[in-house]
């Protein structure tokens, strides 16, 4: 019975919990790596402590899992599945998802690539080690990075992570598109449900040129086909395409369900509607079809032609339009807001921040003539952990603390969750400001070893100082783990809307039984109505009530 | 949820993965004019021609069971189980037909010497092909539980919402092919 319930489940809270869980401890495999890579740059050649000597390869391996770990392994399935699968259907207002079963059959196929991707750190040769984006010709021929299995295994597992995702993406759509509850029409959905139909949409329509190329990538190390090796003919920029073509759709991905969860954390602490909802929205599916235009920026020193850089600056700087737009939005939504500092609030808070400084370093990067001297630096290094570590972890730990209560029906400890918020805030700053100094004085990625190079000698405290603001980082992060376990037993019993939030999974009993809702939800207004005029009580009103 | 509604549901969900598959022939074939483009001389000197007539043939065998399965879902509107017994055994012959005379070119070939190592041509020609040979025996693995399904008297008028699936899966599978032959063997 046990088994059925909480493994074999094809409820969607469970196999949320499920994707949530299984992202959350890849994420300690992730920074764990990140330490052994970390530690290795600040005093290079002194062994590490719990892992030993770095040899290059095993760097060379660890910078590679950590990037494929931290996208695909933690990012995807916390953000998109976790929250997606647990929160989408009760948001909505349906008892589940429209296909049940294909939603256990997702978690199980992610379930099996993760124990691919972690067996290939056991096989001759050791794991993949060809950068995340595993470029060809290094990731195409065994014999250059003499990694056999570990390529192979990296390209299946990454290959059935892609199907597993792309189930939940149908069944997000499907369940939005035909469960909503009456009255539920669109524009009163939510802006996570819509941000994580958006990100669904962007990926699946990304997804197949990669899975094209991740098919020719293999048949190049297992046929010796040569489709990305220039001495049969192929062509390495032609992967590089391929891979971008969806790499780059795949940030927005990422950074859509994080804006939706601070949209929802944000309305609630600052007590007021969101401003410019519809706007949002918009820019959101502006920004979701000009995502699909701009990925040629990662290859501006690639070799391609030239003549491409210029669009590709031009769109690049364009998409950065309908990101402003949302920022201004959730700026004007804090305006003026009765805000209150909770946990979550917070972290979302903190999200916007600091997202804030990784997009506008990103218009250095997406201007042809400045990346030429950026590109492959810590610059970039910087620029992109400021975009993904507020939308992954920010943004994840403002939505795991908020909605704690509806999951386990007990609160967090309030006061470990604002130490562990402003610890994480500030570690992670001196962690990754360094970066882009050491970057703007040409500091390359990927290198094994500063110590090798004369000029990078008066900037290695820098690197230092970036480790143990990353080493604090990490420990910091035990102080939520000790937090999410003990709250399950010791945490303040929640009711079953304990923020005062107005839309529907807060109708719902915490946690929500099979079936979610007692009765089926009408709703008669939208998502937001918060700091009603002419209340007594309480401020808000649930999207059920009656207008 | 109401039959009606999950039936919606079901071909809702199977147009966006159709949507998918059609993105990822779109990869393989962006990726083939590509390579084709820097090859300059296409096919390669010394690598032997593909079929394009027997082929041909094929296609339009093949374009014919994209009809017949229709024909099978209009049977179960008149309510014939004869008809529709009829419509997907033909469906079925023609899908196994085109698949067996798949397979056997490839035999021949491979015999010619078309081969994958360090040759993007054949490289391109088995990985393109195959993915759609790999579709077709997954549309064969369905229609065959359909037709199982028929046998057993599953599919009456307003209950048929798995034969719609189908169609809808056997019918992108015939349409995508004809693109595939005309780049790829001319």
């Amino acid at each position: 019975m046990a088994l059925r319930k909480y493994i074999f489940s094809v409820d969607h809270k469970i196999v949320g919990m499920q994707y949530l869980c299984t992202g959350l401890v890849m994420a300690f495999v992730g920074g764990y790596l990140a330490y052994v890579f970390r530690h290795q740059l600040a005093w290079p050649n002194e062994p590490v402590p719990l892992f030993g000597m770095v040899g290059p390869d095993q760097y060379n391996a660890s910078v590679t899992m950590h990037g494929t770990i931290m996208v695909f392994w933690v990012a995807m399935p916390i953000l998109l599945s976790g929250f997606g699968n647990y929160l989408l259907p009760l948001m909505i207002g349906a008892p589940d998802m429209a296909f049940p079963r294909l939603n256990m059959m997702s978690f199980w196929t992610f379930f099996l690539s993760t124990l691919l991707l972690m067996s290939s750190f056991l096989v001759p040769g050791g794991a993949a080690s060809g950068g995340w984006t595993s470029y060809p010709p290094l990731a195409a021929s065994p014999g250059l990075s003499g990694v056999e299995w570990g390529g192979h295994l990296w390209i299946l597992a990454v290959a059935l992570e892609f199907a597993s995702m792309l189930m939940g993406g149908i069944n997000f759509l499907t369940t939005t598109l035909t469960m909503r509850a009456p009255g539920m029409t669109l524009f009163r959905m939510p802006i996570l449900v819509w941000m994580l139909n958006i990100a669904s949409l962007v990926f699946m329509f990304s997804v197949g040129p990669l899975i094209a190329g991740a098919f020719m990538l293999l048949a190049d190390r297992l046929f010796q086909t040569g489709f990305f090796l220039p001495q049969s003919g192929g062509d390495p920029l032609l992967f590089q395409h391929l891979f971008w073509f969806f790499g780059h759709p795949e940030v927005y991905v990422l950074l859509f369900p994080a804006l939706g969860i601070i949209a929802e954390v944000m309305t609630v602490f600052a007590r007021k509607p969101f401003f410019g909802y519809r706007p949002l929205i918009y820019a959101s599916l502006i920004a979701s079809v000009l995502s699909f235009l701009v990925w040629a920026h990662h290859q501006f020193i690639s070799g391609m032609d030239p003549r491409l850089a210029a669009p590709f600056s031009i769109t690049t700087i364009i998409i950065s339009v309908p990101f402003a737009v949302a920022i201004f939005s959730y700026i004007a939504t804090l305006w003026g807001g009765s805000i209150e500092l909770k946990t979550p609030m917070i972290f979302a808070l903190g999200m916007l921040a600091e997202f804030l400084v990784g997009g506008v370093t990103g218009i250095f990067n997406g201007s042809a003539a400045a990346d030429i001297y950026l590109h492959d630096t810590y610059f970039v290094v910087a620029h992109f952990h400021y975009t993904l570590f507020p939308v992954t972890f920010l943004a994840g730990f403002a939505g795991i603390y908020f909605w704690y209560p509806k999951w386990f029906g007990r609160l967090m400890n309030e006061t470990w969750g604002k130490i562990h918020a402003v610890l994480t805030i500030i570690s992670f700053n001196v962690t990754f400001l360094p970066l882009f100094a050491i970057g703007l004085v040409g500091h390359q990625r990927r290198i094994f070893d500063p110590s090798l190079f004369d000029y990078l000698q008066p900037f290695q405290h820098l690197h230092v100082i970036s480790t143990w603001g990353f080493i604090i980082l990490f420990l910091s992060q035990i102080i939520f783990v000790v937090n999410f376990i003990a709250s399950l037993c010791y945490g303040p019993i929640a009711t079953r809307n304990p923020w005062s939030a107005a839309t529907l999974e807060w109708l719902a009993p915490s946690p929500p039984g099979h079936g979610n809702f007692e009765e089926p939800p009408v709703v008669h207004r939208g998502p937001y109505d918060y700091s009603l005029p002419g209340l007594t009580g309480k401020d808000w009103k649930n999207q059920t009530e009656a207008v | 949820m109401s039959e009606r509604s999950r039936a919606v549901a079901g071909q809702i969900g199977l147009l966006l993965f159709l949507a998918t598959e059609l993105m990822f022939f779109a990869g393989l074939l962006s990726a083939y004019w590509v390579l084709r483009n820097k090859m300059g001389l296409w096919p390669p000197p010394g690598q032997p021609r593909l079929p394009a007539g027997i082929t041909g043939l094929n296609t339009t065998l093949f374009l014919l069971s994209g009809l017949t399965i229709y024909g099978a879902e209009r049977a179960v509107k008149r309510g014939c189980h004869l008809c529709l017994m009829g419509w997907l055994g033909l469906t079925l012959l023609l899908g196994l037909f085109f698949l067996g005379l798949q397979g056997y070119e490839w035999l021949r070939l491979i015999s010619f010497g078309l081969t994958t190592t360090h040759n993007i041509y054949g490289g391109l020609f088995y990985i393109v092909i195959g993915s759609h040979a790999l579709h077709v025996v997954a549309a064969l693995a369905v229609l065959l539980v359909v037709a199982l399904q028929a046998v057993r008297g599953r599919y009456t008028v307003g209950h048929s919402g798995g034969l719609t699936l189908c169609r809808m899966y056997w019918t992108f599978v015939v349409l995508i092919w004809p693109l595939l032959y005309g780049v790829l063997y001319f």
